[in-house]
């Protein structure tokens, strides 16, 4: 018996080991600490790589800088969101933070600035090689990028030109209160505005289960995209994109991506293969920025793509949920969850439901993965976007909540 | 209605219809906004409830105005909040919390400043939101869009409170536009904050006085209980000091009851007029002054019995500053003061005694940090009482040697602190008078009251150098033949006349390795003793060398022999008498090893003698027997051995052996010019350090001439030290006769080879003369018309003859020229040399030829000038010879490469080429490549004979049919 605990302890020192925590605080530095503390207890030496979730309202330097002071040798990426969730609960509020900590070397970190939807591909080709270059046998990608103006459909393939279709990319796309004004990310000692990264985890004895979900139905007749370039729609219908996208939400002229997202869910149809496994027909996209009567679309669209106007089902979206945890639990088998990254569309938060709902939806996504009356490591947030594979192929999602389980 | 016109109608209402629901999403959205808002608004509620209970367990100004700045951006969600409390009566009491970042570059006083600047600007108009163009004015905050803010100044705790929620103009976007119902909400916030902050600073406020009334209670009740309980008698007075309370211990010491004195000043019956007069004003002054004073008084108790008291009074003023009461103090210290006394008359008896025995003595007051020292310490530092200034202490720290001035700080230190009660010391000092060195004995003695507190140290000084210096003296005499004793080579025993051990030395015990060396030791009857010991197994036997000297054998425990040599003696006490016995002991083991080595060493050398003799005798049988005339002389050049040759062969040589060579023969003799000759060689032999040879002429026994080669060898022995040469010489009378006939004949060679030489060129040169008057009456004959073309041709035929042979004489007389004629270096140009030779060569070619010539470096060059133009002459000429008649291009190319001490010529041709089998053969005389060939075949001959002459080298490369390289490589001459 001892063998087998000495045996397991030596394994242990080589595979990845998670920890994770989520607070409400007003101060920073002081949130910062709480979370290291509860996710470490005293010991900080055991943190490798921090990734931080924090709503807006959080000093990012600051927090990166805490962070430092209290894990100088650890990796630190840090994203600005609307809310978070953790083992905690869920909250929306302008000064939330949720961490998840790695403790190993099995994994590398790659991150470039002034990531845009028109050089997306070239950026994440970038990171993709730098991970390559510095890392084993990846088998799973925790990408996460600023969610304004980005075409995650080109990030997607560039990580699988040079990675590979079988690795796994999962992650989210980091915002702002909904606002579609700013967001952050944090990598080491610098705060960047249009920047991502990407954590290529190379522990052999990890494996991962993603999988999205969403629960809107599609109504009415599609919009038609008649003109377009990349991921900008300039015209649906033969009229300019915008104007017309808010004709059909019946929004004021004058209205802004933060009102047009709680209800602006656009669908494209699925395959009815893909629909199957999904639990819908539509996969769902958002529009984070407009300029003029360009919409900035979350992926690319050719002309011709058809673009339903969508609304919530809220029992849909609570059938779906069971659903996809359980199917997701079936596949993990008799495998337990070590950690659970969570990637959630703002507009599912408080905008879609009151707390007490939405408290009762996070609790039907985590219970079922309970080990022994206690929830695994998780780290989630409120963002613009979710990725999450489908048909078993790597996808970019939104208004979706998304799971990605790593277990063993 | 037709079937279009339905369908059109149905779509337009599939169409409002689709609208209509898009709509109703919308409604829905705004209803779940709206419901957003609520919940919301709910949750801000309950985090000001939250607020209101954490900020009623802060108990300080910073944690609570930091709370409430925190406070201010949970439940406005606002950017930065900012919290200032400003006490306006306590300078620089201020505190400002500050949460969100906007404010990092900006000083604290800038905020402040602008805090209260914003406060003055918005307290009339009674507003709590702002906006962006108020904030504009202010220097802080031109950055901030819009802001709410409150400022309320509480006149009369004294104190002013400004609070603040800013956003910014770039991060506007991301917080709620502020609203009325933000206004009314941040209104409701700071009546809170302001309610709180008042309760707050009122309850600290009387939580203060509690304290501080409690505190003077305590205080009072604690007083009370001293001055009750106090065995000091305690007095108190009203402001007239006239007495209104006395304690106990007063009552017990003066006997007056407090009823008795209540009204009274205590000088109208303590004190009796004339005594202690000093004493007396200076309390009178002091009172008057209401100071405080302490003085030692005599007073009397009712009984008339006087006491002496201590007395302390102190004046007593209330609040305002009014002197109220005087409180005394007093204590009896009669039995004190009468102790005291006696200690100064045993004092005084004590200086006597240390005045009379030499002891310095000093006395230390901590209480008073008083310093004293006697008369005598004070000559024991070479200073007088009389005339010394200063800080005895620091003169005492000085007066110490440096060596021993921090023990003894420290040590004095450690009595000082409590660590030691009583200490010796020794140190040394320099004598301020006569600057000697001094060594000081001293004790120290704390003094100690009942609790343990110090309260005098007292301490001795002794002068000890005289003593300690003879003591010194003593100890190093002793020590001095201990040492001797202990480290001597020879052992030694002292044994008591019952044969005990007394002493035994190191050596003994480390020639016999035993812890008990005394049982060696020898008693009166010398020889029984040593008797015992062999039956004792002690020693194994000893030998009489002397009168009380013995020579014993010995075995250490490891079994190993020890000779030791002893001799004994009595120890006679003062009375003759025998007190014990001391027994010296050498250890001789080496001493017979040495002498057994030595033995047997002359035993070697001897044998080795025997065998030098034999070899000696061996040798000189060969050199005897040699063919050469071998002798030898010593460094000094003594001739020390000649072997039987020479003595047979040399006139007088058994004479010459022992002689010094140079002294040999008579002076100016033939010999001795000889062996001086010999002298020489020799030096120069050894100079160089190998043989030299000498040839040399000498007559023999018979007077005949024998001609010598001697062979000078130095000889070196191993130390490379000359030993002695050896001259080995071989009669070459007969060789020297062959040497002269082929000398002889040499010369008749030398002298038939010019004869020859002269007649070659003679008839050459003589031959040539008569062919060309052949070669120019040919050419006559054949320009005469009507020869006939059978005649031409026979003239033709004859004149090539005539041409070939002049060729043929030309070169031999260039041939014989080189072979005689001396080398003579010239300077001239390279280059106009072969464009002559081009110029001369231009028709002998049959076809078209190109003549190129490249030069590098200088084109001046030294040389044998006739030689070299008959070099490339030959040269050049094969490869215009030789040149082939299939080709148009022919060429022959002279590359010429000058540098300081070499010339490198390279003839390149296109020509017929050489076969690989013929080119080793073209340098031979009279060689032809074939019957066909044109010249002589002593061209190329004679070119190698030119470079031998010059001690040039030539290479060939050539392939059939494509062309010949010819390299020749010359010295630079030097002119």
């Amino acid at each position: 018996m001892q063998l087998l605990l000495d045996l397991t302890s030596i394994i242990l020192k080589f595979m990845l080991q998670f920890n994770s925590a989520s607070a409400r605080v007003v101060n920073t530095k002081r949130g910062v600490i709480e979370c290291m503390e509860v996710a470490l207890g005293n010991q900080y030496q055991d943190c490798d790589l921090a990734i931080f979730h924090a709503s807006i309202g959080h000093n990012f330097s600051e927090l990166i800088a805490q962070a430092h002071e209290m894990a100088p040798n650890a990796k630190i990426l840090a994203a600005s969101c609307c809310g978070v969730v953790g083992r905690e609960g869920v909250s929306e509020s302008m000064k939330d933070i949720a961490l998840m900590t790695v403790k190993g070397k099995e994994f590398t970190v790659a991150q470039v600035d002034g990531i845009f939807g028109h050089n997306s591909y070239e950026k994440c080709f970038e990171m993709a090689n730098d991970l390559k270059a510095r890392s084993g046998a990846i088998n799973m990608v925790y990408f996460l990028g600023s969610g304004i103006d980005i075409a995650n459909d080109d990030c997607i393939a560039a990580f699988e030109k040079v990675l590979g279709s079988d690795v796994t990319i999962f992650g989210a796309t980091s915002s702002d209160n909904m606002k579609g004004f700013i967001s952050y990310q944090a990598v080491d000692n610098k705060v960047y505005e249009h920047a991502a990264f990407a954590i290529g985890f190379w522990d052999p004895t990890l494996k991962i289960e993603t999988q999205a979900t969403h629960g809107f139905v599609a109504i009415g007749e599609p919009m038609i995209v008649t003109k377009s370039e990349g991921h900008i729609i300039q015209e649906i219908n033969n009229k300019p994109a915008w104007e017309e996208y808010l004709t059909r939400l019946d929004l004021p002229t004058d209205s802004t991506c933060g009102d047009s997202i709680p209800v602006g869910a656009l669908g494209e149809k699925l395959s009815p293969e893909l629909a199957k496994e999904y639990g819908n027909n539509h996969i769902l996209r958002v529009v984070t920025k407009h300029v003029g009567s360009d919409m900035y679309y979350a992926t690319k669209c050719l002309v011709g793509t058809e673009l339903w106007l969508t609304t919530r089902n809220e029992d849909l979206i609570f059938s779906e949920m069971e659903r996809m945890v359980s199917d997701m639990k079936k596949r993990l088998g008799e495998s337990k969850p070590v950690a659970v990254f969570h990637a959630d569309c703002l507009a599912r938060g408080r905008f879609l439901f009151n707390k007490i709902i939405k408290e009762e939806l996070v609790n039907t996504m985590q219970f079922p993965f309970y080990a022994e009356g206690n929830c695994p490591p998780w780290l989630g947030m409120y963002g613009f976007g979710e990725f999450a594979r489908l048909g078993g192929k790597n996808n970019y999602h939104n208004y979706t909540t998304a799971l990605y389980v790593l277990y063993r | 209605m037709s079937t279009v016109q339905e369908y059109d109608k149905l779509l337009d209402e599939y169409r409002e219809l689709q609208l209509r629901a898009t709509k109703l999403v919308n409604v829905e959205q705004q209803l779940i906004n709206t419901r957003d808002r609520l919940d919301h608004e709910l949750e801000l509620y309950k985090r000001l409830h939250a607020f209101n209970s954490d900020a009623l367990k802060e108990s300080s100004n910073a944690e609570f105005s930091s709370l409430i700045a925190e406070a201010i951006v949970d439940i406005f969600e606002i950017e930065t909040s900012v919290v200032l409390f400003l006490n306006k009566g306590i300078e620089n009491n201020r505190v400002l919390s500050i949460e969100g970042s906007l404010f990092n570059e900006i000083s604290e006083d800038d905020i402040i400043v602008s805090l209260t600047c914003l406060a003055e600007i918005t307290s009339e108009k009674k507003t709590v939101a702002i906006d962006r163009k108020l904030l504009e004015n202010v220097k802080a905050f031109s950055k901030f869009k819009e802001a709410l803010f409150y400022s309320f100044t509480d006149h009369e705790l004294g104190y002013q409170f400004c609070i603040g929620g800013f956003v910014s103009i770039e991060n506007a976007p991301l917080y709620q536009k502020l609203e009325e119902r933000h206004e009314a909400f941040f209104g409701l916030f700071y009546q809170q904050v302001q309610s709180l902050f008042a309760n707050k600073q009122k309850s600290e406020k009387i939580n203060s006085q509690i304290s501080k009334i409690s505190a003077s209670e305590l205080e009072l009740r604690k007083l009370s209980l001293i001055a009750t309980r106090t065995k000091n008698g305690v007095i108190i007075t009203d402001k007239e000091g006239k007495i209104e309370w006395v304690n106990d211990s007063f009552v017990k010491t003066t006997g007056y009851l407090l009823s008795e004195v209540v009204g009274m000043k205590p000088k109208d019956f303590l004190q009796r007029e004339g005594v202690d007069a000093e004493a007396t004003k200076k309390l009178s002054t002091s009172l008057s002054n209401k100071e405080n004073v302490e003085v030692t008084i005599v007073n009397y108790s009712k009984r008339g019995k006087p006491y002496y008291n201590q007395l302390e009074i102190t004046p007593v003023f209330d609040d305002n500053g009014n002197h109220v009461n005087f409180i005394a103090l007093q204590k009896d210290i009669t039995a004190e003061t009468i102790a005291q006394q006696e200690l100064l008359k045993v004092n005084s008896r004590f200086e006597i005694i240390t005045q009379k025995s030499n002891i310095g003595i000093w006395d230390f007051n901590h209480l008073t940090n008083e310093l004293s020292w006697s008369d005598l310490l004070y000559a024991q530092y070479g200073i007088s009482e009389a005339t010394f200034k200063g800080d005895l202490f620091e003169f005492w720290k000085e007066a110490v040697v440096l060596a021993d001035r921090d023990r003894m700080v420290n040590d004095l230190m450690n009595v000082l602190e409590g660590k030691e009660t009583m200490l010796d010391q020794e140190f040394e000092i320099v004598r301020a008078n006569d600057k000697s060195v001094r060594i000081i004995k001293g004790s120290i003695i704390a003094e100690k009251d009942a609790e343990g507190e110090l309260i005098r140290l007292v301490g001795s000084s002794i002068d000890i150098t005289e003593s300690r210096q003879a003591e010194l003296k003593l100890k190093a005499s002793e020590e001095k033949y201990r040492s001797i004793i202990e480290n001597m080579n020879l052992g030694l025993v002292e044994i008591g006349k019952n044969g005990e051990e007394l002493f035994s030395n190191k050596k003994i015990k480390e020639i016999t390795s035993l812890d008990n060396p005394g049982v060696l030791g020898l008693s009166i009857d010398y020889e029984q003793s040593l008797k015992d010991k062999i039956n004792k197994g002690l020693i194994s036997g000893y030998r009489i060398i002397g009168d009380s000297v013995f020579e014993i054998d010995y075995f250490s425990k490891d079994d190993k022999k020890i000779n030791l040599l002893v001799s004994a003696a009595p120890l006679l006490n003062q009375q003759g008498g025998i007190d014990g016995f001391i027994s010296i002991f050498l250890d001789i083991t080496q001493l017979k090893m040495l002498q057994k080595n030595l033995e047997e060493a002359l035993h070697e050398r001897d044998s080795f003698i025997q065998i030098v003799n034999s070899m000696k005798l061996f040798y000189e049988s060969i050199l005897n027997h040699s063919p050469a005339e071998i002798k030898v002389i010593n460094p000094d050049l003594f001739l020390t051995y000649a072997n039987s040759l020479i003595l047979d062969n040399e006139i007088g040589m058994e004479e010459k052996l022992g002689s010094k060579i140079s002294e040999i023969g008579e002076e100016g003799s033939q010999e001795r010019l000889r062996y001086n000759k010999i002298v020489d060689k020799v030096q120069q032999a050894v100079d160089l350090n190998r043989m030299i040879q000498l040839e040399e002429l000498r007559y023999d026994k018979n007077g005949e001439e024998r001609f010598l080669l001697e062979n000078i060898l130095p000889h070196y022995n191993t130390d490379g030290d000359l030993e002695h040469i050896v001259i080995s010489g071989v009669d070459i009378t007969d060789l020297k006769k062959v040497q002269f006939d082929v000398l002889q004949k040499n010369e008749e060679l030398k002298k038939i080879n010019a004869e020859l030489d002269n007649f070659v060129y003679s008839v050459s040169h003589d031959l040539r003369s008569p062919l060309l008057s052949i070669k120019g009456v040919i050419s006559l004959v054949l320009s005469t018309p009507d020869l006939g073309e059978k005649n031409a041709q026979y003239l033709k035929l004859a004149e090539s003859s005539v041409l070939r042979l002049d060729g043929t004489i030309q070169e031999i007389l260039e041939y014989s020229r080189n072979a005689r004629l001396e080398i003579t270096p010239t300077e001239f140009d390279i280059r106009e040399m072969v464009d002559l030779i081009f110029a001369d060569l231009k028709y002998a070619s049959k076809n078209h030829m190109d003549y190129i010539l490249e030069l590098t470096g200088p084109a001046v060059v030294v040389s044998d000038k006739s030689r070299m133009n008959t070099l490339l002459k030959n040269l050049i000429g094969n490869s215009v010879k030789y040149s082939r008649t299939d080709i148009s291009d022919s060429f022959v190319r002279v590359e010429i490469s000058s540098a300081t001490s070499y010339l490198v010529i390279k003839v390149i041709d296109n020509g017929e080429g050489i076969a690989p089998k013929n080119i080793n053969k073209i340098f031979d005389m009279y060689y032809r490549g074939s019957s066909s060939s044109v010249g002589t075949g002593l061209g190329l001959y004679i070119c190698k004979e030119i470079l031998n002459k010059l001690n040039g080298a030539v290479t060939v490369k050539s392939i059939v049919k494509v062309g010949t390289t010819m390299t020749i490589t010359l010295p630079i001459l030097k002119k």
